[in-house]
């Protein structure tokens, strides 16, 4: 197990450099001079060239990349160039709320889209399979700012259920902050379920043509202990395969419903940054959430262990 | 035999997919199982055989149904439709063991865990218990470290094995009826001969009552106590099995047993049944093997043709059961 982490960490390298050399030529491409936009626009012609300086802006692409990639591998994303703080600092600050939206998106999405999934395999071609589905469909066709918006006019304006924007401090208690992030939450996640809840479906349709699934009626279990004990269990390995490849879905997901809920996360840091052209920023956001998801899809594989003995790392 | 109790009793089983309007797929099979005796079914794929045993358990696809004249399990009547009633006589009425041993165990689950799960069905068992009874039926269908097996998962054990912790599960609730669905079909010769073995001796054992569904003349004459051959969703012949062997009344019967390799040992090629079973449509009037038997007359074809007959306990569907040793006899195949 241990070898197996520490191999597949290890591989994980070269997908970041491969990440990093994108999001390095992408920020060099935008138009734009970074020392001047750093110096502002008061600045001297030689405050501008010592910045360049600075910034190694002078030497040849290659060595930049070799600068930056370096200090990446070192865990150092550079400064912003209008707070002047460390990027991972600004990360870190902006941690929690996205870290507790996407936590609450991933639970939700468990909660509604497996049962939905589970149900509509086993009532197959019924009007309450085609509902599932068809519902599916729509959060997975409209977009997430357009549910946002939708959500917060039903649920926060006219119901005043929860508060329309904003986000509370889990320090100021955990019951505030679930209360800010449910909206956004529930948003994401009715573009997420129809994924999961597909998923689901079509696993559940063949394990419950297996025989193993035939073995556990005859022998006289409950219909809901056949559906989410016996077969629920062999749909983990594609269940949880494909929230981990839903990581990205949800990443977008965030950065949008951040923006449309005003809620100061990661998501928010990133849109903030790029309208700014705030370039370490973004391109230490993009690192992270490459980061992000290769560890996020090794948990995924490592997680196949609770749901198949079969597999073995 | 006859002094057995009638465990199982059915009279006129039919089963349609679709409409109830439908054509059956199993029409009018009756049949009757005792404690401690064996019954075979045998017949081609499609037949019914398996159809007509799902049935019992009420796990047939939601597109089937069930009629019945009647339907007795151990002296109370029950509605083969009502599937809450035939529910509730999964696992201490009706076990069922399946064709395939590598896809009946769930890989997710310990042998340990699906057994005892089984056996808590029952009330009032704490885990322990149950775990004694399952290491108990586990030594009892001869699996060698029964204890350790518990904590193994069905990918650590052969398909013969598997099998066994099938069997193991099935008598673990003491069922009444066994159903076994070709057990024995997916397993190399030599472990087909000691799960024979070993429903043999459990039926011997504890008295439960064997429904044992197979394709293979030998094995029916290895295990069986009576017969019944069915075709195209009804049973042609049906008695003793030293009567249906010795004296088949069903052209069909003789048709496969010529076509079993074991009983036509002395024949040098093996002789098949020419034609197919007919599709659920097209079934003829009258006497279904008809179109495809050696000694069909005109009257087969007629309404009435496909009435049992039934002499002692032998019965047969066929309209020249009692010409057709004479007719054998002519055609010297």
């Amino acid at each position: 197990m241990f070898k197996y982490i520490s191999s597949r960490l290890l591989a994980s390298v070269p997908i970041v450099l491969f990440v990093a050399i994108f999001v390095f030529l992408l920020s060099h491409l935008a138009p734009g001079d970074p020392a001047a936009l750093i110096a502002g626009e008061n600045a001297t012609p030689e405050q501008i060239a010592q910045i360049r300086d600075r910034l190694h802006l002078d030497e040849p692409l290659v060595t930049q990349f070799g600068y930056w990639f370096s200090d990446i591998l070192r865990f150092d994303l550079g400064n912003s160039i209008f707070s002047n703080r460390p990027v991972t600092e600004l990360i870190a600050a902006r941690l929690e709320p996205t870290l507790v939206l996407t936590s609450l998106t991933i639970v939700l999405t468990i909660f509604l889209a497996v049962p939905a999934g589970v149900i509509a395999a086993w009532k197959v071609n019924s009007t309450s399979d085609r509902s599932i589905m068809i519902l599916s469909v729509l959060g997975f066709s409209v977009p997430a700012f357009l549910i946002g918006y939708a959500n917060m006019y039903v649920f926060a304006l006219k119901l005043g259920w929860f508060p329309v924007q904003g986000y509370a401090n889990l320090s100021d208690g955990v019951l505030g902050t679930l209360r800010s992030v449910a909206l956004p939450a529930f948003t994401i996640t009715l573009v997420f379920w129809a994924l999961v809840a597909r998923i689901t479906r079509a696993a559940m349709i063949e394990i419950l043509q297996e025989g193993y699934t035939r073995t556990a009626r005859a022998k006289g279990l409950s219909e809901g202990k056949v559906l989410f004990v016996h077969a629920l269990k062999n749909a983990g390995v594609p269940i949880s395969t494909v929230i981990g490849v839903g990581i990205a879905i949800l990443i977008s997901g965030v950065v949008v419903t951040e923006s449309v809920f005003n809620i100061p996360g990661i998501g928010r840091l990133v849109v903030d940054a790029i309208t700014q052209r705030d370039f370490p920023v973004v391109q230490g956001t993009m690192i992270f959430f490459s980061v992000v998801l290769i560890v996020v899809n090794l948990l995924v594989d490592l997680s196949y262990v609770l749901f198949d003995p079969r597999i073995r790392y | 035999m006859s002094v057995n109790k009638k465990i199982l009793e059915v009279k006129g089983l039919n089963i349609r997919f679709g409409s109830a309007a439908a054509a059956p797929t199993v029409e009018d099979l009756s049949f009757d199982l005792r404690a401690g005796e064996t019954l075979c079914l045998v017949g081609e794929s499609g037949s019914g055989k398996s159809i007509s045993a799902l049935s019992l358990l009420g796990l047939l696809p939601e597109s089937a149904h069930a009629t019945a004249d009647q339907f007795m399990f151990d002296g109370v009547e029950i509605d083969p439709k009502d599937t809450k009633s035939l529910k509730a006589l999964r696992g201490e009425g009706v076990a069922m063991i399946f064709q395939d041993p590598m896809s009946s165990l769930n890989p997710a689950f310990t042998i340990g865990y699906q057994m005892i799960e089984a056996i808590r069905l029952a009330p009032n068992i704490s885990k322990q218990e149950a775990r004694q009874k399952a290491i108990h039926y586990l030594e009892l269908v001869r699996i060698a470290d029964a204890a350790k097996r518990m904590d193994g998962y069905p990918h650590q054990l052969s398909g013969g094995m598997r099998q066994r912790v099938m069997i193991a599960m099935a008598l673990s609730r003491n069922p009444k009826v066994l159903i076994a669905d070709e057990p024995t079909t997916a397993l190399d010769v030599t472990i087909q001969a000691q799960i024979l073995a070993l429903i043999d001796d459990i039926k011997t054992e504890l008295g439960t009552a064997v429904l044992f569904i197979t394709h293979d003349l030998g094995v029916v004459a290895e295990t069986a106590d009576r017969v019944a051959v069915m075709y195209a969703g009804r049973m042609v012949e049906a008695g003793q099995v030293a009567e249906v062997f010795d004296n088949p009344q069903h052209a069909y019967t003789v048709g496969l047993m010529r076509a079993s390799p074991r009983t036509a040992a002395r024949q040098r090629r093996l002789n098949d049944i020419p034609g197919s079973v007919p599709e659920l449509r097209d079934r003829p009037l009258g006497c279904t093997f008809a179109p495809r038997c050696a000694f069909m007359t005109p009257a087969c074809q007629e309404l009435g043709a496909e009435k049992t007959v039934q002499v002692g306990t032998h019965l047969s569907r066929c309209i020249r059961r009692d010409e057709l040793g004479t007719l054998l006899g002519e055609t010297h195949v």
